[in-house]
Parts: structure tokens; sequence; C-alpha cells
């Protein structure tokens, strides 16, 4: 009856689109859903339907295929796991014999165990099982309904493709555009009783040809992990099982980026927990002791004589805080956060500092993305725009109205994001911007230089081959615009293009553009005198707060024209040779501060090589950090009253500060610096020595404490693994990290002394803040002592800053109760009035569904929408079609150049 | 019902329930639905019910009116001993069948036209009891029925009037525009909604006869100021006029935002044809386009969202029941470029649910926020909901299912005033 208010509804679904690309195509075949499609309408009040898509490893199947038959239904385990997988592998044969014991071996895994490998093998690969709570599980896995074993029908490599519905869950082999898709013969199918899957997150790290780890959060709070085993079995653990972690909807899953064990899970109560697979939950309420403090933040360890999960708790302090989504950028080490309480919060995940935060215009914020190059954040929200945050200026720097209603999810296409020094036709009218880019760039981008060390992250990272092995979302990185990348490296991205969906069940498309991105601020002038304050506070609080990690953005680029010497080239970005690229890379992330970079490229070139050139350039740069640490502390005192009638002048007075500074620090490093760099390089003679105090200074080194259970067992192999996977030149960093821990383990003396000496520091720099740390971490493993070290030294970075800038951040904590204050907020630049801020309007919108739109995922070839309504959508990018032709029909022919990266 | 009532005491907790609060259900004097549900959001206004309960201290020995009933009730509420529990009120709906004869049956009667009729006639009482004591008998109580007036044409227009509540003339080439969209009075057979949402206005009339300008309280809850901005094709020239509002009623689209909608309320729109502007300029009838973009925002916004459309090809009015959203937090993006306070912050605090699946068959339920909690009132039973919960009511997205629960008019309460 009511159908017939809008007859012309039914008619006006987009099958495809026109944009200056070319055509985007709907492909019919490509569609994905639930096997059986009749039924099961309610789709009212059930969870978001969500995809997760990884590419897996194409390497090896044969060995899977033997040692998968040899081993069935027995516990070893361990062998069929190839090499591929070495993070995993130690842990998944132990886990999994575990499981067939029942869990004897509660040390290790303890009562997570819960699949209990019920392989009911052979017959219909399907089997029930319980996830405690009154929740049990369905599963039948390869199609089932062939009544194979599963094993025929394997398949290898290729793409995944996962997703919610109601009560189910789904995976299938996605196949892109090239073949149809066969949704009577979902790889895996599962039915839960009593709860719902709301999330889930592929590990590509520890993929192999048959599948990858998969966890799934639940409506009712817990978490599985389903890691696929060769054959129809799969290895099952559980997490928060009995609800004691918390009772609330997992919201948001993540695996940390290149992580083989240890992800975040998110819940409606708006904690964050982060867990490491192998390890038991609590067997009680956990206890918690409070970790770190922070701008309405707290993080909390958990209190237990063995490291437990949860192995930290995050809790923001603002009410109705349910976190909506949060996601890594794209180089790992920052965390963005967006909540329903209209916040986004932006994280240096490892020094857990908050970088800054944004504020929807109202309501909540449900969905966040990184730009490709890590500068920009996006937002979309209940205020049915998308937000544009920069990370460098810490303000929100366009809104996009397009949306009629919320907006869903956000996305960045990495593919069409346009740069400079692109000589592809195919965005000709790009052609004339480029040019003016091109032209004016040096002048253009003299500040915005300051951002470019991001640029470069996620480049390196496609640049490996191994990229596919990174976390969904940049696992589709294609190769050759990698490629490309690493043959221009000086390219800089000029236009993004953004998706949005909606729950007004259309698509978005936007071209941001550097122009609208660069608008000057003139308009915020309008700031009064109430707010004046507060704008203050934002940035002061996160001088305070993050001042070894922001301030250091603006001094290193900006001073790398000024002080040529100490880094390899001045405009080292512009000009970087791929052969370069650890060099380079090292002093663009160190003056970037993107901190575990420098790491990596240290780490990565030989010591011996790396000693002069890149020892230089860590020096120098760890000494302009500490310098600045100081500078900054000193000078946003001062500074503060200068610097808030708007940003420009803010970062202005920052950069040339810390030029300033950086010019004197050559000379008078040692005699400058705050202790702990003085003490080492007393303690340790060579430049190695510093580099590796600016390390440990900007490192968090927590990390190492949560991942030594499985890091120090496997870190060497790790090592070597990607020694012998990766071209030595273009490591990625966080790869080089990896390698950096087992250069940790096997320069285990050098390091000790290292960290011992800045133990040592901090037991006579900070005093007492490091017992409860070391307390809480000296279960974690058989290096503790490296860990509680490297506490004290983390614990020294951060009590200097603090000593520096006591009264700042004394400024700034009892700033915090007003600065979440959404009423303080508006009109700073967390919440721009709505005139004063650059309103972009969508390069395109259509409607492509009847339901509200809850996925989108760009691929290279395709992107992906999915619809609440269970259906999952590909659409053929331009030339890239092949619709017209059955698909199943013509292989060869659905062979673009370029292909499906696998 | 007694342990469903003992049992939300249980589930708030002892210690968590609000001091000084009060959640009490109102009992169903057959069909009295659509009342009960607009008492509780009113009830749950804060600045309304204060005002209410200071109106009782003030007055105590008043003569009988619909806010005296109001007030007795409120504060019979406010008062009780227990925390938990349900009242009759009987002295209300008889008056209010006395006050309004559309209203002295038990038929199904509409949930906004009630609140509209409410507002109005409190706001009368009150103008009528200041001129009294004023010794001014400026009679206009007889005015009551502004559900049915549906936005009064008054010829020519007053350019650029500033003096907000004084005037409230409205084109008669706009009202035959409101008049099609106005699905107001449940009485009003117009034809299909145009689906640009002109606000009928139907408040605003009352207050054209009162002759002093000082607002009353109810004006500065509930009202705020529309600006009609008309520009003619012919000559370009614009004028606006100020209209007072005490709520926006806005069309609703499938699959959108409550933000959307008050977008869409504010587009522009061509007048032409039968409909065309008499242009003061020109003298004559021209082709004109026009805008109604918010000058002031209230205290308290009530969004009607016009869920009762009117279809010829079934004679009748049926329920659309679209899902629209609407979040806890709202901003305006249609104010006036001069607007006062164009970014002021709105939180949802009730919202009346229709139930059902057409205008005269369903229920009506309403939910409030207080102290953070969100509670359900369905008559005289009272439940705590999960704010997660309230995503039931946006509508539904496809027309499968006949019945539906959505969210009929909602209340936004400014943040600024909360606090004051």
């Amino acid at each position: 009856m009511a159908g017939q208010l809008d007859p012309n509804v039914k008619d006006d679904l987009k099958t495809q689109f026109v944009t200056r690309e070319g055509t985007y195509r709907l492909l019919t075949l490509s569609e994905y859903s639930r096997p059986n499609r009749v039924g099961y309408t309610t789709t009212q009040s059930s969870p978001q339907v969500r995809v997760s898509i990884v590419t897996l490893p194409n390497n090896n199947p044969c060995q899977n295929t033997t040692s998968g038959n040899g081993s069935n239904g027995s516990s070893s385990s361990g062998g069929p796991i190839n090499g591929n997988a070495n993070g995993t592998a130690a842990n998944n044969s132990k886990g999994s014999g575990d499981g067939s014991t029942n869990g004897s071996n509660a040390s290790t895994t303890g009562t997570l165990v819960n699949g209990q490998q019920q392989t009911a093998y052979g017959v219909p690969a399907a089997m029930d099982a319980r996830l405690g709570a009154g929740i049990s599980m369905h599963t039948m896995i390869n199609g089932g309904s062939d009544g194979q074993n599963g094993l025929a029908n394997q398949i290898y490599g290729g793409d995944r493709i996962c997703f919610n519905f109601g009560r189910e869950l789904y995976v299938y082999a996605f196949r892109g555009v090239k073949k149809c898709a066969e949704i009577s013969k979902p790889l895996d199918k599962k039915f839960y009783k009593g709860t719902n899957p709301s999330c889930h997150d592929f590990n590509a790290t520890t993929a192999t040809s048959t599948g990858a780890p998969l966890l799934v959060g639940f409506t009712t709070g817990q978490i599985q992990l389903v890691s696929p085993q060769p054959g129809p079995r799969e290895l099952r653990k559980l997490y928060n099982e009995e609800r004691l972690i918390d009772k609330t909807k997992v919201t948001c899953l993540k695996w940390l980026p290149n992580s083989p064990n240890l992800f975040l899970a998110s819940h409606a109560s708006g904690n964050l927990y982060l867990y490491n697979e192998d390890l038991p939950c609590t067997p009680t309420a956990p206890n918690y002791q409070p970790f770190k403090m922070g701008d309405g933040y707290t993080i909390l360890t958990c209190k237990s004589k063995s490291t437990r999960n949860p192995l930290y708790k995050w809790i923001f302090t603002t009410e109705n805080c349910c976190i909506n989504e949060f996601c890594f950028s794209p180089c790992g080490s920052n965390l963005a956060i967006v909540s329903q309480d209209g916040f986004l919060r932006v994280f240096h995940y490892d020094t857990m500092e908050l970088l800054g935060i944004a504020r929807s215009y109202f309501g909540g914020f449900l969905c966040v993305c990184w730009s490709p190059d890590g500068k920009y954040i996006v937002v979309g929200g209940e205020d049915d725009l998308v937000t544009v945050w920069s990370l460098h200026e810490r303000r929100v720097v366009a809104r996009g109205q397009g949306h009629r209603s919320w907006v869903s999810v956000v996305a960045f296409d990495p593919y069409t994001t346009s740069y400079t020094n692109w000589d592809g036709g195919d965005f000709s009218d790009d052609e004339n911007q480029m040019n003016e880019y091109s032209v004016g760039r040096e002048a253009r981008f003299s500040t915005d230089s300051t951002a470019n060390g991001f640029d470069y992250i996620p480049h390196e990272k496609n640049s490996t081959p191994n990229h596919t092995r990174q976390r969904p979302h940049s696992a589709s990185f294609r190769s050759d615009a990698s490629s490309s990348a690493a043959l221009a490296p000086d390219k800089l991205a000029i236009s993004y293009r953004l998706g949005s969906v909606s729950q007004d069940t259309q698509i978005c498309l936007w071209d941001i553009t550097e122009d609208v991105l660069r608008h000057p601020m003139s308009l915020r002038q309008r700031v009064n005198s109430v707010n004046l304050n507060d704008t203050s506070y934002m940035n002061g609080g996160i001088d305070a707060d993050g001042i070894k990690v922001i301030r250091p953005i603006a001094i290193g680029n900006i001073t790398s024209p000024f002080s040529p010497p100490p880094h390899t080239s001045s405009p080292t970005k512009e000009t970087v040779a791929p052969e370069n690229n650890s060099n380079s890379s090292s002093s663009k992330f160190s003056t970037a501060n993107c901190t575990i970079s420098s790491h990596s490229s240290s780490a990565n070139t030989p010591p011996d090589e790396s000693a002069p050139g890149n020892g230089g350039s860590g020096n120098a740069t760890a000494n302009s950090n500490s310098k600045t640490n100081n500078a900054n502390s000193r000078t946003n005192v001062t500074s503060n009253s200068i610097k808030f009638p708007n940003c420009i002048s803010a970062t202005k007075s920052d950069s040339m500060e810390g030029s300033v500074k950086d010019g004197g620090t050559a000379t008078a490093s040692t005699a400058t610096t705050s202790g702990y760099s003085s003490k080492n390089s007393s303690s340790n003679k060579s430049t190695d020595s510093s580099t590796s105090a600016f390390n440990s200074l900007t490192q968090r080194f927590s990390n190492f404490s949560f991942l030594n259970n499985s890091e120090k067992k496997t870190s060497s192999i790790t090592g070597s693994f990607d020694a012998t996977q990766l071209p030595a030149t273009h490591r990625p960093h966080r790869k080089g990290m990896s390698l950096l821990k087992s250069n940790n383990q096997t320069n285990s003396n050098h390091n000790h002394q290292q960290y011992g000496a800045m133990g040592g520091s901090s037991n006579s720099g900070s005093g007492g803040g490091g017992g409860a740390i070391d307390l809480s971490n000296s279960g974690v493993g058989t290096s503790s002592s490296t860990t509680t070290h490297s506490f004290g030294s983390l614990k020294l970075g951060k009590s200097n800053t603090h000593s520096h800038s006591l009264s700042l951040s004394a400024a700034a904590s009892n700033a915090v109760v007003t600065s979440y204050d959404p009423m303080k907020l508006i009109g700073t630049p967390a919440c721009p009035r709505f005139d004063e801020c650059p309103l972009l309007e969508p390069l395109l919108c259509k409607k492509i569904a009847h339901e509200r739109l809850s996925a989108l995922i760009f691929r290279e070839d395709c992107f992906l929408t999915a619809c609440q309504d269970g259906f999952i959508y590909t659409w053929a990018r331009p030339g890239y079609a092949t619709q017209n032709v059955p698909q199943h029909l013509s292989p060869s022919q659905a062979a673009p150049p370029g292909g499906t990266v696998i | 019902m007694g342990a469903n009532v003992s049992q939300l005491e249980r589930e708030i907790g002892s210690d968590l329930f609000p001091p000084n609060e009060h959640y009490f259900g109102l009992v169903n004097f057959g069909n009295t639905c659509y009342s009960n549900s607009v008492l509780q959001a009113l009830y749950f206004c804060k600045p309304f019910r204060e005002k209410v309960l200071e109106y009782k201290a003030k007055n105590k020995r008043p003569k009988e009116t619909l806010l005296s009933c109001l007030a007795d009730l409120f504060y019979n509420i406010a008062t009780q001993k227990k925390k938990v529990g349900s009242i009759a009120p009987k002295k209300f709906i008889a008056r209010l069948r006395k006050e309004k004869e559309e209203f002295d049956n038990y038929m199904q009667q509409d949930a906004h036209e009630f609140l509209n009729f409410l507002i109005n006639h409190i706001n009368e009482i009150i103008l009528a009891e200041r001129h009294a004591s004023k010794n001014g008998n400026n009679l206009n109580g007889g005015n009551a029925s502004a559900g049915s007036i549906g936005g009064v044409g008054v010829g020519g227009t007053s350019t650029a009037s500033k003096s907000s509540s004084s005037t409230s003339t409205s084109t008669t080439a706009s009202n035959s525009t409101s008049n099609g969209a106005c699905t107001n009075s449940s009485g009003s057979l117009n034809g299909v909604g145009v689906g640009i949402g002109i606000s009928d206005n139907a408040s605003t009339p009352t207050q054209s006869n009162a002759a002093n300008t000082e607002p009353t309280w109810v004006h500065e809850i509930f009202q705020g100021i529309l600006t009609s901005e008309t520009r003619c094709l012919n000559c370009e020239t614009v004028s606006s006029k100020d209209e007072n509002f005490f709520d926006l009623q806005v069309d609703v689209d499938q699959n959108t935002s409550i933000t959307h909608c008050l977008r869409c309320f504010s587009n522009t729109e061509t007048l032409c044809s039968d409909n065309k502007f008499k242009c003061d300029n020109c003298c004559s009838y021209q082709e004109a386009q026009k805008r109604m973009r918010v000058k002031k925002l209230p205290m308290i916004l009530a969004l009607h969202l016009k869920r009762f459309k009117y279809m010829e090809q079934f004679n009748r009015h049926i329920k659309v029941s679209h899902r629209v959203v609407f979040p806890l937090e709202l901003r305006l993006f249609n104010t006036s470029d001069d607007a006062v306070n164009p970014d002021r912050l709105y939180d949802l605090t009730a919202v009346v649910i229709h139930c059902g699946s057409g205008p005269n068959r369903g229920h009506y339920i309403s939910i409030v926020k207080s102290h953070g909690l969100w509670l359900l009132f369905d008559d005289d039973m009272v439940d705590k909901i999960e704010a997660s919960t309230i995503e039931d009511f946006y509508g539904l997205t496809s027309d499968i299912q006949k019945s539906s629960e959505t969210g009929y008019i909602l209340f936004y309460q400014s943040r600024d005033c909360a606090s004051s």
C-alpha cells in the first residue's frame, strides 16, 4: 500500500555512473549475499552489515594441501602452516595443541579455546559449537552441501570477503570483476544463536594461502577468533567469553598493523581494549590499575600476576562515548577513534599521546578513514556531513555536504587520488591544476612540506612485494600505483578522491583538492574572546601532550632547507632516489618524527652504512627533538599569547623557533639535550647511541612489552623472513621495526647497555613513576629486563617532557573539563562554525540501493558497497567492466592490464 | 502494572534514581493516548514544566482553565510521594473536552493537533489573564481553534517587518501552497502534499490580534521566528517578512535525516502559475522565488514530521512510515543570514511516537530523556529503555510491514538553556 506512495522509487537506482575517469558499472554477477535470499527480512535493528576483505598470499599451495591431508583431525597442525606466517606459526601450533587437549595447557591459552576442534570432518563439514553465555554457533565450511571433504574445492590464494548479516556470517572467495560470485558456495558460513556478529577483521599479516585469521565481534560483547586450518578445520578461540571484560556490543575490531597477534576491540561502552591473541583472559572480572592519564582519557592495565587479556583498557571520559569506529593511519603509528559523543580523537598509538581532537557539528561521528598519505582524516556522522581534519594543522579544514542522512562509511580511494607529476593521461581535467601546482609547488608547499614525511609511508609500504600483507584497507593498494609511487617518490597528493556512503542509500564521491585544504583561515578570525582560551588550549594542550611528536614535524621540515648538512639532501622528499630510500626516509621520518620509521630505517641499513650518514642525521634529529621539547615547552608559555589568533601563526612561530634552535643544535647537542641523550652518549660512545636514544624516547616501548610473548620467540624468525622476503633497500618500515626488534635481540648486549643507561637515568631523573609500570610488566616474559628498562626510558622521556612543560601541562589538564564541551568548542579549530569552514560539494551523488548502505571498500579494479539488506555489490572501475558478456565464460577477456593483485 | 512499576525502580536503581524526579504513567480514558504522550513529553521539557509549576504556585485559587488543570496535573506528579506509579489526568481530560469539541469524544486524535491546540490555548490563557489583571479586557480568547485555521491568508505582504510578533501575514499566493502541503488539521482534506514543506504556521494567527507585544513564557520557550524571503523574478526585489512559529512541520522523505528534512523545508521554491506572488514593487502578481529560513531559534524546537499524507486515490490520509533518523543532538543548517544564534545546539529531550498503520488507527507513546535516562511512557506504563533502541522509532525502509512505530513529534531543547 505504502509502496504506491512513491511509484518512481523503484526505477531510480543507478547501475552505472560517470566520472571524469570514465564509467563505473555495477557488476550484477559479482554480487555477494547470503546464499538463500528469501526470507529473513527483519533488518530493522540487526547490526550494520560490514565487509572485511583480505588478499591471501598465493604461494605454496601444494605444501598446504599435502600436509593438510596428512594431519586431518590431528593436533599436529603446526607443520602445515607455511613459512609465510611465521609470526603465528608457533602460536597456532601451540593453540591448536591446546585445543585438542581441551585446554589442559591452561597457562597459555586456557579457557579461550572454545571451538574445541570439533571437526566433524568428512561429512558435510558442519559443526556446532557453544560460545558460552547461552550462545552457540553452527558452522558450515567449504560449502558443506557438496558432501566432499572440502579439500577438493579448497581455494588457494586470491581474496576472501567476509560479511555479517543478522545472526549470520559468511566468507566467500572474492573474485573481483573477473568472475561472477558463486553465492551458493560460501567458503564458510556461521549462524549464531543468542547473539549477532557485529564486526570482523581479517589478519592480513598472518594470512596463508588457505585463509586468514578472522576476528568476529558480537553484539553481546564476546570476540571470537577463527583461524583457518588446512582442510575443513578451523581453530577457534573466544575472548571476553563470560563478558567479564565488557558486556556491551563490540563495535569495531582491528588487528594492529602488521601484528600477528595483537588486536584492538572497541565496545559500545566507550572502552577500547588491546588483546593478545595468545593470552588468556582474566578468569574473573579484571582489576585494572592506571597506566597513563591524558586529556579526557585514561589507559589502564590489567592488574594480575601473569599477563592476561586485556593488556590495556582505554577509557574516554565523556558521556555517551560509544566508539563507533577506529582506524590506524597508513603508517601504522597513529590511531583515529570516532565515537557517539561526536568526537574524533587522534592518538599516537605507541606513545598513547593524544594528538588532537575534532568535534562533529552535531551528533555522533560514525566512521573514520585516513587519507592514503596519512595527512588527513575524514570522518562522517550524524550531522550528514563528511568532515576533513588535518593531522598537520590539527583542525577541521573542510566539510562536505551532500548526503541526505547519516554518513555510515567514508573511504579514500587511493587509486584515484591524483598526485603531482602524475603523467597518466587519465586526469586531463587535472592537467592545469597540476601544472599550476608543479610550478608553484615549492612556494606553495613550503609549509605543507611538514607533513610530507607521512606522505611516503604508504608508498614505501606499497613498493614492497608483500604489501598485501597489510590490513584490509591498505591491502587494496595496487601494485602499479605503488610502483609508480616508488618511481616518482616526489609526488604530493593534490587531489584526494573520497567516497562516502550513507543511510540515505546514496554514494557520494568527493574530490578534495589542495586548494580547499590550503584554504586560508582568515574566516577563522571570528574567534571570539570567550573561545580564545579554548582555542589556545586546543593547541597548547596538544603542545603539552604531543610535544615529542608534534612539533618536530614542523621543525624538521622547515629546518631542512635551512640546515642541509645534517640531512642527506635538502629537499629530501623531492629528490629521493629509490636506492636512497632507507637513508632518506630516515631523515624524513626522523624529521617528521614518524618515529617508528626512523627506527626501521636505521635498522634497515646495515650498521656500518648507517652509522655515518644515518646516525648523523639521527643524531641531529634526536638533538633537535630534545631541543625542541625544551624549546617548545619554553616557548609555548610565551608564544601562547602570540600564536593563537589562528593556527598558521601557531605553526609558524613554532617552526621558526625550531629552526633557530636546530641551527644551534648541531654544535651544542650534548650540552643542551636534557639528560637522556647526554647520558647515553656518555655511556655509549658511538653516534648509534644517540640514535637509539632518540628511538627510545619517541618509540613507545610498551610495544615491546606486549609483543614479546610472541615476538621474542619469533622475532628472529620474522627478521630473517623479512630479510629474505624483501629487497633490502625497500623494506617497509613496519617490517623494519620487527627487524629492529630482532636486532634488539641479537644485539642485546648493545641494547641492554643502552637501556640500562636509560633505566638508570630514569631512576635518577623521574623517580616515582616507573615503579608501577615495572611491576605491571614484570611478568611479561623472559626478557623482562629489557622491557622494564625500556619502560624506564619511556618514563624518562615523559618525565622530562613533563618537567619541562610542567606549567603548560598543568594548565592543559585544568582545561580538560571544558575542552570536551561542544558549546565551548564551536568556533575553534576542532569544530569551526558552519560558515567558517570551506564547504565541499560532492563530485557525484547517486542512489544505488533501496536499503541504507553500510560498507564501502575501494580496490584496484573495483569498489564494493554493502547494503543493510545483506547484499554486497561490486562496481567495476572504468575499463574493468566485463559485464556485457557472461562473466564466467570469458575469463581471459576479463583480464585488463594490471590485473588483480594477489 | 504494579510489578512493572517497581521493576522500573529496580532497573534504575535506588541510588541512581534522580532525586526529586517522578516517573508517572497517565491513565488512558479511552483513546486519550494522544494527550498522554504529549503531556509526558511536555512534562519532561524542563523549562515548560518549571513554568507550569510556577504558574501553579502563583495562582492559588484560579478559575478553572486548561492551564490550571495542566498545572494541577503537573503539580500532582511532581509532589507524589512515590517515585513511580500512575496517575489519572481526569480533570485535565474533562476540561479539554469542554474546551474543544473536536476532542469531546472517544475518537482517535492527532497528537500534533493536540499539542498545537494546547500550546496556543495556554498562551491565550496567559494573555487573557494578563489583560484581565491589567483591566484592559482584550478579548481574544475565542480564537481557540488554532489547528483548524491552517494558515489564514491575509492579502498583501509586509516587507521586512521586523516587529516579529506583531504580524503573521502570509500572502494569498503562498497560502494556497501551504494549504496544499498542510496535513496539520485532520479535517483538512487538501490535495496531495506537494513535497515542499511550507509551514502552515497555524500557531501564529492566534497572536496576531494580541495587542501587547510582550512575550509570554510560552513564547519564550517555544516561539521561534521564520523569515520568508521572496524574490520577485520580475523586478528582483527581495522582500522578507517574519513569521512566528511554535513548531516546524516538515515533510518526510524515505531514508533521510531530520536534518535533511529541515534543509528541504528551507529549499527555494518558485511561485508560479496559480501561485504567483503579489509584488508590491511591480504592483502585480509575478513569479517569484521564496524560501523560509529560521531567524530566531526557539529554546525548545518542536519538529512535527508530516507522516499523515492525503492520498487522492484512497480518498483518505495514510501513514508515511519512511525512515527518518533523528540524532540526539541537532544544529540547524537552515538559519537565515541574520540569525541571532545560528549555531545553537539542541539536545533531543522527548519524542512522541505514533504506533500503527494509519492516522485513525494506532497508538501514541512517548520517549523522554530525564537525567541521562531514556524512559518510555505508554499511557500508564513506564519503562526504562536504552538509548540505542531509539533507532527502532526511525521508521521503515521498506513498505512491507503495514504497521510501524515512528517518531512523530520531536522535542529538541537548546543546551544553553539547560544549564541556566
